[in-house]
């Protein structure tokens, strides 16, 4: 049992991520180096800090109010929050004590051996999946896509079987870059592959992250890159559609 | 076809004055939706049409659009006045033409000539003879009792912003009386407690007299307003709209005869759907025509003016007078108070457009029915002109009946009412402390025997000692000070028309305040948890402070800041206690600056929370701009929990936030800040302003004014015009914690 964490930052009111109010734990750490993202801080502990669960018990026991309707809850996000695994997993089975939600954002290079016990304890899985050709995805992220499909595909047969936890595929649109057709042929495939079919959330991307990259003194590899328009954005979400997927907007 | 208009259901309230037991017999709560309300007529439009028009004009004469100068405002001074007498269906104007402002020369003669002056007018050489030779104002009695001392503690900015040279206000007549009982009632009834006050003519009992022998007098002179407008208010009203009528004439007589900083009209809905809904199922009213009498209240309440002194519009900008009316509520025995006449009160925001007065105030509680709580939020965001207060904290110590007065303050309808005391500036007094009882701007000693501090760093406990030390010192001032203005206002300014509407025997409170209260928990954390060296001056007074290192700051939902603010507000009660209070009024304390953190902020030096010197403070109990790292809900709890037991007279919350960060659309906006009102409350926070706005409009309106007429914004406590605002205002409101998605 892992009693402690390294956390980067809480957001209190999260309301896009997940049913109801929830509170965001981004958690310190990625084994990624993706080229557009937008929490480079998050990358190494430097920064972060030390927090016990009984810390974040308190907390959340004083925003109980907030957060217990409508199927509101916590959501570890990051970073990657599955580096921790141990502290993830009591961290969710503590808010399920609460009646709480448990949301996981995640690139999904969680260490094989975790991931049964994790998606035990997960409602919502916001699966990242930045790139559907293994040459692209290593080259935008730095880690291999194969292991993020793996996940994908046990969540969703957990899914299929228990009832839990629902998965959504989450895609940053890079115009140019991951809205080719190939690349979106083979998300679908993909998708469509799975026990129980997720829905998409295609988040347009944008560069409001770029001045972090600044603060850290490291340049940013997408500097001249526009974020894609709603032509392109409408384009790329009705080649899904076509496919037979449900598309939102992130 | 008219049926017979049902008498109303008796209780105790047909024996003796009772408008909770009123309430409580008569009240129709409503569980529904807001799909039965209806639009503006065309009538109403027309009025309301000519009613910014001549908005419009006030604005462009630089906020006041006419002064009557020859003859002081009273109850029947002035009138009957109108818009356009045929298609009023509530008449009444503070003086004979719409939006002229009255002279109140009593309150303090020098100021309302500066007020003329500063509006391009020249107060009557009469009056002014008047007022200087013949009668004493209050503003000047209250200057000839001052102690040095206090003089001092004024002139500094420590304890400031005090009705002594502008009318207290805050006093919430019971205006629904005249309509439930007529006068002629109320006057035999003042005449019997006349008789009774005796008491071997103590001088309190001779005062006591003199006021009710007042009381008599406004009573009379509320007659004699009645006629002038047609209305015989020595009788009950017979219907809704003399219900309405007669309320607002009550409400008006109080207008004309005082200028009060804040003139709440307190807790009429629930009363007027008692008549409404009478009248309604009697079928001699439609839900048209109900709206329309709400509408053109609405009308009225929105064209209240008071002439004020340019230094009051320093401290409480946007020209407010604080027409507040509470919504909703529950009652002790599980009944909401929402009624459809809530509702409609909403509407009003619909029908006429957003709108700082009247204050709309929701007396809260996650009980409240589904149907009202989706209404009040989807106004909400759409207007950001309404504010929420904590009904399952307040009903207990009001009971079922109450107003708030001004902004956040409770008051029990028709038996309590406050002495009004702005504020002490806490930071001022927390450098009081670090420069050996030195004021920081001039280095005059103003607190004696406050030791001087040792050592390079400031160090926790030697601050908290000297700081203690301040707090009682100040604390016994202010309340010597709130004493002597009381005493004198009572005396020289009494508001015979609204204590005319109170018991005779009223339950009294002393409102004291504390502004800058996260500038003071942040610097003690800084003290605390970083080290802060002072940057002195030659005469060793703080010019700046020199801080390395992290600390916790308000607004974070961390415990070792948010403990120091509880204390802060425990303690400063405590010593307020200590000292004997005009006519054994209770103590309370607020934490809220109305505009005035601006202003604050400005006369005081830097702080040891980094915070520089003229920087404005964060108003009333919110965090410091731009400290709160964890989010809405961190920064909310951290003021929810602030002990309302210490700071009943209330403890304000301003929230901005943008609509994209409440969620993706409309629907889910509204349910998220459903949600974030129960969680908020349930955590016993007591007041929140809510602006769901976006800060790039404010920024366009800030350059186009002309853009955005009716754009109104909560403040602290009320809602003003955000280009009523001045430059410095605005800014302040920009800097803000706009809350955004992530
Ligand atoms: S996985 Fe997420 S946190 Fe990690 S580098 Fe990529 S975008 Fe950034």
């Amino acid at each position: 049992m892992k009693k402690t964490g390294q956390l980067h930052s809480i957001e209190t009111l999260g309301t896009r991520d997940g049913p109801g109010l929830r509170c965001v734990f981004f958690l310190s750490g990625c084994n990624f180096r993706c080229k557009f993202c937008q929490n480079p801080d998050t990358w190494t502990l430097k920064g972060s800090q030390k927090i016990s669960l009984h810390a974040l018990y308190d907390r959340l026991l004083r925003l109980l109010p907030y957060l217990q309707k409508d199927g509101g809850g916590i959501t570890a996000s990051g970073g990657e929050p599955s580096l921790q695994p141990g502290f993830l997993i009591e961290l969710f089975k503590m808010a399920h004590n609460m009646e709480l939600t448990t949301v996981l954002d995640t690139n999904g290079s969680c260490e094989p051996k975790y991931i049964s016990r994790l998606l035990a304890v997960t409602d919502t899985v916001l699966l990242d999946v930045k790139a559907s050709t293994k040459k692209l995805h290593k080259e935008l992220t730095g880690g291999e896509l194969e292991q993020v499909l793996v996940f994908g595909r046990r969540a969703a047969g957990r899914w299929a079987r228990q009832g839990r936890p629902v998965l959504v595929l989450r895609r940053v649109l890079l115009p140019g870059i991951n809205d080719t057709s190939e690349e979106l042929e083979k998300f679908a495939r993909y998708a469509l592959s799975l026990d129980k079919q997720p829905a998409v959330e295609l988040i347009p991307y944008h560069s409001l992250g770029a001045h972090k990259w600044k603060e850290l003194k490291m340049k940013y590899p997408f500097a001249g890159l526009k974020p894609p328009g709603v032509k392109e954005w409408g384009r790329a979400a009705e080649f899904l559609k076509k496919k037979g997927l449900t598309v939102y907007k992130g | 076809m008219p049926r017979k208009v049902k008498p109303f259901k008796k209780g105790r309230w047909t024996l003796r004055t009772d408008l909770q037991d009123f309430i409580y017999q008569n009240i129709n709560p409503y569980e529904g939706d807001a799909s039965f309300l209806k639009g503006p007529t065309k009538r109403t439009l027309a009025l309301w049409k000519k009613v910014e028009k001549l908005f419009d004009l006030e604005r462009k004469k630089g906020g006041v659009l006419d002064i009557d100068t020859e003859v002081a405002g009273g109850i029947i001074s002035h009138g009957p006045g109108y818009i356009d007498r045929k298609n009023e269906l509530i008449t009444g104007l503070q003086t004979d033409k719409p939006l002229k402002r009255a002279v109140k020369p009593v309150g303090g003669v020098r100021l309302v000539e500066r007020a003329c002056e500063a509006r391009g007018y020249k107060l009557s050489p009469k009056l002014k003879e008047i007022y200087t030779k013949y009668r004493k104002s209050h503003n000047d009695a209250v200057f000839s009792i001052y102690s040095a001392e206090m003089k001092k503690l004024r002139s500094l900015g420590i304890i400031t912003g005090l009705p002594d040279s502008y009318a207290r206000g805050r006093i919430i007549g019971d205006y629904r009386r005249p309509a439930l009982y007529g006068l002629a009632y109320l006057i035999k009834e003042k005449e019997k407690d006349l008789i009774k006050i005796d008491d071997n003519m103590s001088t309190m009992a001779i005062r006591l007299r003199e006021e009710v022998s007042d009381q008599l007098q406004a009573l009379k002179d509320m007659l004699v307003l009645g006629k002038m407008y047609g209305c015989d208010l020595s009788r009950p009203a017979k219907n809704a709209r003399e219900a309405i009528q007669w309320t607002y004439l009550a409400y008006l007589a109080a207008a004309k005869e005082s200028d009060g900083a804040a003139m709440s009209i307190g807790p009429i809905s629930v009363f007027f759907d008692a008549y409404l809904e009478r009248d309604i199922k009697a079928g001699i009213l439609t839900e048209e025509k109900a709206q329309e009498l709400i509408d053109d209240l609405t009308i009225k309440l929105r064209m209240i003016r008071q002439l004020r002194a340019p230094e009051y519009d320093e401290l409480f900008a946007g020209d407010p007078v604080w027409v507040t009316i509470v919504l909703g509520g529950m009652t002790g025995d599980g009944r909401t108070k929402v009624t459809r006449t809530d509702f409609r009160f909403l509407n009003t925001l619909q029908n006429l457009g957003p709108a700082p007065e009247p204050n709309l105030t929701i007396l809260y509680s996650p009980r409240l029915p589904a149907g009202f709580k989706k209404f009040a939020a989807g106004i909400s965001i759409n207007t950001s002109s309404i504010q929420y207060e904590n009904d399952d904290l307040m009903r207990p110590l009001a009971g079922d009946d109450y107003g708030i007065s001004c902004c956040v303050s409770l008051l029990k309808a028709g038996s309590q009412i406050q002495y009004f005391g702005a504020r002490c500036n806490l930071p001022k007094a927390l450098l009081l402390a670090l420069n050996e009882g030195r004021d920081e701007k001039y280095g005059e000693l103003v607190v004696p025997g406050v030791p001087k501090l040792k050592g390079r760093y400031l160090e926790a406990e030697q601050v908290r000692e000297n700081f203690n030390y301040v707090v009682a010192w100040l604390a016994k001032q202010y309340v010597k000070t709130m004493n002597v203005i009381h005493w004198v206002h009572d005396k020289y300014y009494y508001e015979a028309a609204q204590m005319a509407l109170l018991d005779t025997n009223v339950d009294r409170l002393m409102a004291f305040g504390i502004a800058g209260f996260s500038v003071v928990v942040d610097s003690l954390c800084a003290i605390r948890y970083a080290k802060v060296r002072p940057v002195r001056d030659k005469k060793g007074i703080t010019r700046d402070f020199i801080i390395r290192g992290d600390f916790p700051c308000f607004g974070n939902d961390d415990e070792r800041a948010d403990n120091r603010g509880r204390d802060l507000v425990v303690s400063f009660i405590t010593e307020l206690r200590k000292t004997p209070i005009y006519r054994r009024a209770n103590p309370t304390l607020s934490i809220l600056t109305i505009t005035s953190n601006v202003l604050y902020g400005k006369v005081t030096g830097a702080t040891p929370d980094g915070r520089k010197a003229g920087s404005p403070f964060a108003p009333g109990a919110n965090p410091m701009f731009g400290r709160e790292k964890n989010g809405v809900l961190a920064s909310l709890d951290s003021v929810s929990k602030l002990p309302y037991y210490a700071a009943q007279d209330g403890i304000s919350n301003t929230f901005s936030i943008v609509p994209s960060a409440l969620g993706v659309d409309a629907g889910i906006q509204k349910a998220n800040l459903i949600k974030i009102l129960d969680g908020y409350f349930t955590r016993g926070g007591q007041h929140i302003n809510v602006n769901v706005l976006d800060k790039a409009l404010l920024q366009d309106a800030m350059e186009h004014p002309e853009k955005y007429p009716q754009l109104t914004i909560r403040v602290s406590g009320y809602a003003v015009h955000f280009t009523k605002l001045s430059r410095d205002h605005q800014e302040e409101i920009l800097k803000r914690t706009f809350h955004e998605a992530l």
